[in-house]
Parts: structure tokens; sequence; C-alpha cells
């Protein structure tokens, strides 16, 4: 298996591998990015006072803000766009591009995981 | 015994404790031989020429099941009066499956797995219409006024824990259809509200105003938070918590508004986030991002595990470090069960290599009949602001309630240590097995009482 597939499959679902596999070369896709920040850890599973709260937002996001460069570089080369400015207090950044755009975005070491912005409803 | 996966394990009962001649009727699954391949669809002249084949498969099947049971039909033996007996073997329908009923005894039950061509053999039931069943909710009500508090908040032991604290403090982020936050059991409760559009982008109301796309949101938010109706009964978990409501769920929302929803109540403060929804399908992935939450935030995510029955689950209940929740429900005689809707699996979660195997729900909680607060809803006999609900919807805000209790009763408690206690002190049919978790269960019902013991 070489290092893009391997790469893949730790950051994609299989799921959503499988959809990716069915879209045509111009189709895009929405999906998300979670970046990998260097803050993690920060409360250890405890909670935080607000002060400690909003430091920590304020540090995942000036930490993933320092890979969109990156990002937007292949964004760029897949006809991929960012769907938003800012990243969120995940790290996290909603993006468009093709298949294969998801693909090449899963072989940055700036990228953790991709998820498909998948329909959401209720448990009825 | 060893049968090659063969024979159902329903038939467990039957042979722990029938005697040696007891017979049972089986259905038995055979190869069938190979005819002509059959089309599925076509035009008429292919249909008959299908319906041709069938009879001709019918024909070939009966020639291969009388073969395949000739010799067992006759293997009875003697029965316990030293009398010579056969099994008796019928066709079902005109044999156009490949599938027989058979007379089995414990010992032959081996003997006819053993044959190469059967595949399967399950005992043969009763099957029944699954009808609607009639619920007394004027009973119910009656015992919650006597009671002054919903049955779930009695089954849980709620009044005990309030003792000690009612949640001040504590901030449960709600992800849902909104919040009807002017009603009267909802009371100063919702601290922040927002309304995130299927764009994922962050809409404020003026003056702070809420609103509930749906009613279910509200019925959420009162089972966390509420406080008392105009008959004296207690809705909610933990009266005094905060809420944080995030409208996520309305016109086609996406997961990008989800992601929002809970960015916003991370920076807003959320302690505990409550989520009564799902995906469309399993995204195992989601973890990494709860995997934030709970480590760099201090943040507990409760999840639905979802109301597709047992043998499934819903994302993101179903990610590995999500507290899911199942529903149980009340039945006549007082007996706790799971209730039939409840989904529950366990799944390989292939990010790890080797892929670990998840089993879900962790917990359940009560999730039929749960009596809670509605946006005003004019019916023709009046106005309604309470009903009854079910769902595991209705169970994951009674655990994340019970969290936000053990949060404000013992502030330094980490994560980890609540989630465990939790699990540990819940109660399962089986008894206090740390391995007990199962697909319907969990770990069993949640006793917050117990827990907080756990947890001083």
């Amino acid at each position: 298996m070489s290092r893009a597939n391997e790469q893949q499959r730790s950051k994609i679902s299989p799921e959503f591998l499988a959809r990716l596999s069915g879209l045509k070369e111009s189709q895009r896709v929405r999906a998300i990015l979670l970046l990998r920040t260097s803050t993690a850890g920060n409360a250890r599973g405890r909670r935080q006072t607000p002060a400690e709260r909003s430091k920590t937002v304020a540090a995942v996001r000036r930490s993933a803000a320092a890979l969109l460069p990156e990002i937007d570089r292949v964004l760029v080369r897949f006809n991929g766009r960012r769907l938003k400015d800012d990243v969120d207090a995940f790290g996290a950044i909603p993006v468009e591009t093709t298949a294969e755009g998801v693909s090449a975005l899963a072989v940055l070491d700036e990228v953790k995981v991709i998820v498909e912005d998948q329909p959401v409803a209720l448990l009825r | 015994m060893s049968n090659g996966g063969k024979v159902s394990p329903a038939f467990g009962p039957f042979l722990a404790e029938s005697g040696r001649d007891e017979k049972r009727e089986a259905l038995v699954v055979y190869r069938p031989p190979r005819v002509g391949e059959l089309r599925v669809r076509g035009s008429l002249r292919e249909l008959k020429k299908r319906l041709d084949n069938v009879k001709a498969l019918a024909t070939t099947q009966r020639a291969a099941q009388r073969q395949l049971f000739a010799d067992y039909a006759k293997a009875g033996g003697k029965n316990a009066a030293g009398k010579r007996e056969s099994f008796e073997v019928s066709t079902i329908g005109a044999n156009t499956l490949p599938v027989a009923r058979v007379e089995v005894t414990r010992e032959h039950l081996a003997e006819l797995a053993a044959k190469p061509n059967v595949v399967a053999i399950m005992p043969n039931q009763k099957v029944h219409l699954i009808r609607p069943r009639e619920v007394d909710y004027d009973a119910l009500t009656r015992r919650e006024s006597r009671d002054g508090l919903t049955w779930g908040l009695r089954e849980l032991g709620i009044p005990e824990l309030w003792k000690k604290t009612k949640g001040t403090d504590i901030n449960v982020a709600v992800l849902d259809t909104g919040v009807h936050g002017e009603h009267a059991a909802l009371d100063g409760r919702v601290k922040e509200f927002i309304v995130i559009d299927p764009l994922g982008r962050r809409v404020e109301t003026t003056k702070g105003k809420t609103f509930d796309s749906d009613s279910h949101g509200t019925h959420v938010c009162g089972t966390v938070a509420g406080g008392k109706t105009p008959e004296g009964v207690s809705i909610g978990v933990a009266p005094q918590a905060n809420l944080l409501v995030a409208a996520v769920i309305f016109g086609g929302a996406t997961l990008r508004a989800v992601f929002e929803g809970v960015s916003w109540a991370v920076e807003h403060g959320a302690d505990v986030i409550s989520m009564s929804l799902g995906f469309t399908y399993y995204e195992p992935l989601f973890a990494e991002f709860f995997q934030i939450l709970i480590d760099q935030y201090g943040v507990l995510p409760v999840a639905s595990i979802g109301n597709e029955n047992y043998g499934n689950s819903s994302s993101p209940g179903n990610a590995h470090n999500a507290l899911s929740v199942g529903a149980a429900e009340k039945m006549a005689r007082g007996k706790l069960e799971v209730a039939p809707f409840s989904s529950g699996a366990s799944l390989a979660f292939p990010a790890e290599n080797p892929p670990r195997f998840v089993t879900k729900p962790d917990v359940v909680a009560p999730g039929v009949q749960v009596y809670s607060c509605i946006p005003p809803e004019e019916r023709r006999d009046g106005v309604y602001e309470y009903n009854y609900m079910d769902g595991t919807s209705m169970a994951t805000p009674h655990v994340a309630g019970a969290v936000a209790l053990l949060m404000a009763a013992k502030p330094a408690a980490p994560l980890e240590d609540i989630v465990t206690a939790l699990k540990q002190t819940a109660k399962h049919p089986s008894g206090d097995d740390p391995n007990r978790q199962d697909n319907r269960w969990g770990f069993g019902i949640i006793r917050p009482v117990e827990a907080l013991k756990a947890l001083s």
C-alpha cells in the first residue's frame, strides 16, 4: 500500500472513501478538515475555568490558522475553496473540492482527519 | 455442541431442558441443487420463462429434499418406551424454497447439522403481528402527579441527588431544533441561544429571543434542566443547570451546522453537550473531534445511540469516546426493559490497527413515555405545553442532566472518572460483572446516586 493510500485510510472513513470513489472527476464534495494543531491535551479531561477555555480556543485557532496557506495551495490545484474564513474551536475548516482534492488533502501532515459534510437529522 | 454454526442459538433452552425423546419442530435450510439462472426482471416472455424455471427448480428441490432427509426420517430409533419412532419431514409450500419442516430431538440435531448439504437449522416459532401497544397515559399522569416527578427522575433516584446539588453553574449545551425558552418550566434556564443555519453561519436572534423549529429541542431541554409543571411534577434532572442551546437541526442541516454548534458551545463554556441527533452514515472518525472536546476542553459529549432497533447504531453516538445512550422503558408491572426500538451494535473501529471493536450503547436511561415541556401547541381542546415523547433522544438528556449533577457535586472529578462511575454503577439485569456491557443495556441503566458514591 502506498503512503498516500495509507494516509487516506487513516484520515478518511471507509464510507467516505467509497462515496468519493463514486464521484465524477469534476464533481465536488463538501468536507470538514480537522487540522493538526499543537495544543492537544490542554484540559486533560478536566473542566476548565472560563479564562482557561478562552485561552485554549484562541490557541487552537491560532495554531490551525497557521496551517491554512498550505490547505489553500492544495484547494486551488483541485478547483476547491474554503467555505469559511476562520477555523472553529476544534481547529476544523469546511471546504469544497473534488475527490482528487480530498485525497491530496489527506496526504498533508497538516490534516488530521477529513469527514464528509453529510446530512444530519433528529433521532425520532 | 460443534455444529459448524448451523444450529441456531435459539435451540439453547431446548437442548438444555428437553428429554431424550422430546421432539421439536425445526426449519432446515438446505443447499439447493443448481438449475439455470433466474432473471429477476424482464419482459412478459422472460417472466413466463422465469415461472417455468421456478417450477423446474421446485421439482428438483423436492427430489433433493427427499434424498437429503430419507435416512434421517427413519433414524428416530427407539423411544423411552422402547417403541420405534420416525421423524416427520414435510415440505414448505411447493418446494420453491430450499427449506423443510423437520422434527428433531436434541440427540439428532447434531446428526442433521453434520449433513454437508444442510445450511442452517432453526426452531419453528410462532409469529405474531406487531400491534400498536395501548398506553395508559392517564394512569401514568396520575402516578407522576402523585409522586411529584416523572417516572424517569424517580427511577434514577434524582431527588436524592438534589439534596446535594441541582446542577448550579454547570453548562449543558443542547444541539437540537432550538428551544422555546419562554416556557414556564424553563424559566431562567436558557443562558445562551444561537441559530446555526444549514450553511454553518451563526445567526443571533434579536434581544436574545429563542425559538424551536419543532418541539423536540424544548422537550430535550426540559428533561435536562426543566422545573415543575403547574401540577407540581418535576421534569428536569438538573433544574439549576444552565442551558446553552444551539438550533442546528432545521432545513436540510448537515454536519457543518453541528460543528459550528459544538464550537459555539465550547466557546460559551459548555461542560456537557447533549446530542439527540444522527448522521446519515457511520463516521467513526468523528471520534477525533470528540477526543478534542474531552482532552482539550474537558467537555463530555453525550449522544443518542439511535432508534433503529437491535443490531444498528447511529453516528455520532457510536463513536468509541461518546457516552452513548439507549432507551429504557417501564413495563406494566414495574419491570424495567430496554425499549424495542433502542439501537445497539458492536462495530469495528477502523482508525486503529488492528481495528478495535466498540460495543454500544454505553448505558441506558428512561426513554419511553417521557413527560416534558413543548412550545405551546393549540389543539381542539386547548393549548398544550407538555407532552410525552419516546426515543433515545429522550434518554440522552437524562444522562446529560445526571452528568451535570455529578459535575456540580464533584467539580474536580475528571470526565473519565465520571464516565467510569456512571458505567460501573449502572444496573444490568445480568448483575455486576465488569464485562457485562451488551448491545441492549450497555452497562445498564444509570444510577447517579451510586455513581456519586463511587466518585466519593
